[in-house]
C-alpha cells in the first residue's frame, strides 16, 4: 500500500499545507480534507451508524500516526485502505456479526420527526445497506468504491491490493448482484 | 431486517432510475459535523502525543491496525486536555514540580490545547482518575483513601469558571470511581454536578507541565494494556486476565482504568463466562454510561444476551 503514485487527492498544494509544519497541523488537515469520504466509505461497508464515529477515529488516527509514513497527495489511498481494514475488522468479528447487521440496517430508520425529504433519504439509505449487506465482502468493497465513491479501476485495484481485472470481475459480479437483489426486493414489496 | 420502504416513495421508481436514485443519495450523505470535529480532537492529541510519548516503547514506531490502547489513550488525552481537566489532572503534581521543575518535552506539546470543543462524554467519561480524585476532594464520599497525595493545592484550576464546553445534558450522570481488581464501579455523583472543566484555551492546562514520573507510568500502563489486546487478540483470555490483574496490582488507580475496565469484559466474555461479562458489561455501562468504549462493550453485553442462561 505503500508505493501507491495513483491522484486520488488532487493536486498535492490542496493537501500540502502543514505538512511541512507541525504533525497535529498535517493531521487536522487529513481530517478536514477527507472525513467525509471515510465516513461514508465505512457506512456503506456496513459500519452501523452508532460505530461509525469510532471507526472513522480509528482510521485518522492511524493515518496520523502513520503521517510520516503517507507520501504528499497519496492520503485518500491510504485512508481509504485503512477504512477497508476496520471495516472489515469489525464485520469479521463474528460474534458481533448479527448485531452488526441488524443495527447497520436498522439504525437508518428515520424516526417519525423527522421532515420528510430526511425520511426518504434515509430510508432510501437502509434499502441501499440492505442491497449491500446482500453482496459477498469482496463486491461490497470494489461496488462502494466504483459505483459510490466513483474511483477508477486502477485506483480501486491500488487501494484493496488486488489486480485491476479482479476489480473489474469483481465489479461486474457485485452490479449482478446488486441487480437481482433490487429486483427481488421490489417484486416483494409490491 | 428494514422494513420496505412505503408505497408513495423512492421505492416505485422504475428499476433503472431507483438504481441511480440510491447510489447518488450514497454519493452525497456526508458525515455529521460533530463526528468530525470529535476525530480532529482526536487525532491533534495523537500528534501531540506523538510528541509527548515519542521514543517511549507504548507510542513509538509500532504502527498495527486497530491498536486500541493507543487509541484509547488518544481519546483520554483529547478529553483531559480539551476540557482542561488535564491540568486539574496534574495538580498533584504541581507540588512536586515546585521543588524539581522538570522542563520536559511534555509541556511544551501540552501548550498547545486543541481548538475544537471536546466531546462531553469523552470528558465525562474518560477523565484522568486523578482528575476525579481533585474533584472528588472537595466532596468527602469520593474514595480517595487510596490517593497518595491528597491535598490538593491550591491551583486556579479547579477555581477557574468553567463553561460546559457542549451540551451538558449529554454529560455523565455519574464519574468514573476507581475500579479495583474486583471490578467495583461505585458511582462518585459529586463530580458530575462539577462543571466539566474550563475552555481548552484555559492557561492552566497550558501553563501546568506533566510531571515525569506520570509520563513514564502512563507508558507503563499503557504497555500493560497492550499486553492484554495482544492476549486478546490471540484468544489467551487466561493471559489476558493476568495481565488486567497485575494491572490493577501496580496501579490502583491508574489512568487507563476505564479502558481496563472494558477490556476486562471483553477478557472474561473471552474466557467463557458470559454470564460474569454480562454482569460486568452492565456495570461498566451503569458506571460510565457515556464512554465511548461503551458501544463495544454493550456490543458483547448484547452478543452475551442469548447466552446468559447457560452455565
Amino acid at each position: 500500500m505503500s508505493d501507491l503514485s495513483l491522484a486520488l487527492d488532487g493536486p498535492p498544494e490542496a493537501n500540502a499545507r502543514g505538512t511541512l509544519g507541525k504533525p497535529e497541523t498535517r493531521a487536522r488537515a487529513l481530517v478536514n480534507d477527507h472525513f467525509d469520504f471515510v465516513w461514508r466509505l465505512l457506512r456503506r461497508l456496513g459500519v452501523p451508524e452508532a460505530d461509525a464515529d469510532d471507526a472513522a477515529q480509528q482510521v485518522f488516527i492511524v493515518g496520523t500516526r502513520r503521517l510520516a509514513d503517507i507520501p504528499l497527495g497519496n492520503e485518500r489511498t491510504f485512508l481509504y485502505g485503512a477504512a477497508l481494514r476496520v471495516a472489515s475488522t469489525l464485520r469479521r468479528n463474528s460474534a458481533r456479526r448479527e448485531r452488526f447487521i441488524r443495527s447497520a440496517a436498522g439504525d437508518s430508520e428515520a424516526s417519525t420527526r423527522s421532515p420528510h425529504d430526511e425520511l426518504e433519504r434515509r430510508r432510501a439509505l437502509a434499502f441501499l445497506d440492505q442491497l449491500l449487506s446482500s453482496m459477498d465482502d469482496d463486491q461490497r468493497e470494489i461496488f462502494v468504491l466504483c459505483e459510490i465513491e466513483e474511483l477508477t479501476a486502477p485506483q480501486v485495484a491500488a487501494i484493496v491490493g488486488v489486480p485491476v481485472g479482479t476489480v473489474a470481475s469483481r465489479l461486474r459480479r457485485a452490479r449482478h448482484s446488486f441487480g437481482a437483489e433490487l429486483k427481488r426486493l421490489k417484486a416483494q414489496g409490491t | 431486517m428494514t422494513e420496505t420502504p412505503s408505497s408513495d416513495s423512492f421505492f416505485d421508481k422504475p428499476e433503472g432510475e431507483l438504481e441511480a436514485f440510491l447510489l447518488r443519495i450514497a454519493r452525497a450523505d456526508a458525515a455529521p459535523k460533530a463526528a468530525r470535529e470529535r476525530t480532529v480532537q482526536a487525532v491533534g492529541s495523537v500528534a501531540l502525543g506523538l510528541g509527548v510519548l515519542s521514543g517511549t516503547a507504548a507510542l513509538g514506531s509500532r504502527t498495527t491496525l486497530l491498536k486500541g490502547t493507543s487509541w484509547l489513550v488518544a481519546k483520554w488525552l483529547a478529553a483531559g486536555m480539551g476540557t482542561g481537566l488535564f491540568g486539574v489532572a496534574v495538580t498533584q503534581g504541581v507540588q512536586q514540580l515546585v521543588s524539581e521543575p522538570a522542563s520536559s518535552p511534555a509541556s511544551h506539546a501540552l501548550s498547545a490545547p486543541p481548538r475544537t470543543p471536546v466531546r462531553p462524554n469523552l470528558s465525562s467519561a474518560l477523565v484522568a482518575p486523578d482528575s476525579v480524585t481533585a474533584v472528588a476532594e472537595a466532596e468527602p464520599p469520593a474514595p480517595s483513601a487510596t490517593a497518595p497525595a491528597t491535598p490538593a493545592p491550591a491551583t486556579p484550576a479547579p477555581a477557574t469558571p468553567a463553561p460546559v464546553v457542549r451540551a451538558p445534558e449529554r454529560t455523565s450522570a455519574v464519574a468514573p470511581a476507581a475500579i479495583g481488581p474486583g471490578f467495583s464501579m461505585a458511582p462518585v455523583t459529586s463530580a458530575a454536578r462539577e462543571p466539566k472543566g474550563p475552555p481548552a484555551t484555559s492557561s492552566v492546562a497550558a501553563e501546568a507541565p506533566a510531571p515525569a514520573n506520570s509520563r513514564s507510568s502512563l507508558t507503563r500502563e499503557l504497555t500493560i494494556l497492550e499486553q492484554v489486546h495482544s492476549a486478546l487478540a490471540q484468544h489467551a483470555p487466561g493471559r489476558a486476565l493476568q495481565a488486567l490483574d497485575d494491572y490493577h496490582a501496580e496501579f490502583p488507580r491508574g489512568s487507563l482504568q476505564i479502558e481496563a475496565a472494558a477490556l476486562r469484559v471483553e477478557a472474561v466474555g473471552q474466557s467463557g463466562n458470559h454470564a460474569l461479562a454480562q454482569r460486568l458489561a452492565r456495570a461498566f455501562l451503569a458506571s460510565y454510561p457515556n464512554s465511548p468504549l461503551g458501544a463495544r462493550v454493550r456490543a458483547f453485553s448484547e452478543v452475551f444476551v442469548g447466552d446468559a442462561p447457560k452455565p
